[in-house]
């Protein structure tokens, strides 16, 4: 595979990478070392890429298993639970957090992190369930089974934010 | 709107179809969308948003400029090979120190031994280790010839007891 190849059939996919990397790692600088650190390496590895069937759920694979390294080595140094839960915020943070859009962004990098990589993959790269259950190596029911827990999960945080919004807003009419 | 409804319930059960997901995303990508789903465009719009991140630019190395990266075996192979012509040179009994009868004396894992033909026997087993390293990890590749045209563990013992010889002479 010769630059020009590696252009075409690696390169195209490199904003679904860091948009992955991101989503796992939840920080812009590990994202950005972490994308670099594996186009390096399939840049070294490219004969090898000629053979791939399906190079965009491998290069998927590869991403998160190098995200999910990341995360392991940061956990055994600082202790950072990648599936750390949800704490609602209260109205002081509601007040802050006044684009909702910013917010709904940040309560889908509060999801466990099997969650937030499938919603992600679901609707943000539009990806089927079955290159789903191929990058996150489960079955396809089990793809299923967790984005729904995702996306139920953001449900209740969107309605439990509009309430407290709600609260909010009634104190000060 | 009952079918919008509909659909939000299917959606968050994840069983949504991928046609069925374009209308939920259409709908929710209008301005005048129904008060009541109103709470649910900031997901849809944050969808949209986090599609528009892009990656670093990565710039792809110059194949011409490229240094032929060496695979960790072979940085294994030579440590071996250099750990062993160390050991040759440790074979050397030049050392000032000696305090043996014969004036020989090296010393091999931090242990003094003071017999010239066990040291050199241990000298010689590193060395075939290491050619086997080579033999072993390289042979199905092309790598192999020019490395062992390289580092040819038996001509580098060869030249280096040659030398030995010389400086043991030239002390006598």
């Amino acid at each position: 595979m010769d630059a020009q190849q590696f252009q075409n059939n690696i390169l195209c996919y490199s904003d679904k990478l860091y948009r992955m990397a991101l989503s796992i790692l939840r920080d812009e600088n590990m994202s950005r070392d972490a994308y670099q650190e594996l186009m390096t390496r399939l840049w070294e590895k490219r004969k090898q890429l000629e053979k791939l069937e399906n190079p965009r759920a491998f290069l998927l694979t590869s991403m998160r298993n190098l995200c999910i390294d990341l995360l392991r080595k940061e956990r055994e140094s600082e202790e950072v639970s990648p599936n750390s839960e949800y704490i609602a915020p209260n109205p002081h943070q509601l007040a802050e957090q006044s684009d909702s859009v910013s917010f709904i962004c940040k309560m889908i990098d509060s999801l466990p992190e099997m969650q937030r990589t499938i919603v992600r993959m679901r609707d943000v790269e539009d990806l089927d369930i079955s290159e789903i259950a191929e990058v996150m190596q489960i079955t396809e029911n089990a793809v299923m089974v967790t984005l729904s827990r995702g996306r139920k999960k953001l449900r209740e945080i969107i309605i439990a934010h509009q309430q407290n919004e709600r609260k909010v807003y009634g104190k000060y009419r | 709107m009952e079918n919008i409804d509909k659909l939000l319930d299917k959606y968050f059960d994840g069983i949504t179809s991928d046609k069925e997901e374009i209308i939920l995303k259409e709908y929710f990508s209008k301005e005048d969308i129904s008060p009541q789903h109103e709470m649910y465009k900031p997901l849809f719009s944050a969808f949209e948003r986090e599609k528009q991140i892009v990656a670093p630019k990565f710039t792809i190395p110059d194949e011409r400029n490229e240094k032929k990266s060496l695979p960790k075996r072979i940085w294994i192979t030579a440590a071996s090979v250099a750990a062993a012509i160390l050991l040759i040179i440790l074979l050397n009994p030049l050392s000032k120190n000696a305090k043996t009868e014969n004036n020989y004396l090296v010393y091999i894992n931090g242990k003094e031994i003071t017999n010239q033909e066990k040291a050199q026997q241990y000298a010689e087993e590193m060395f075939m280790k290491a050619e086997e390293i080579i033999r072993v990890s390289y042979h199905p590749f092309e790598e192999t010839k020019a490395i062992k045209a390289e580092m040819d563990a038996d001509k580098i013992f060869n030249d280096l007891s040659v030398e030995i010889n010389n400086i043991e002479s030239i002390i006598q």
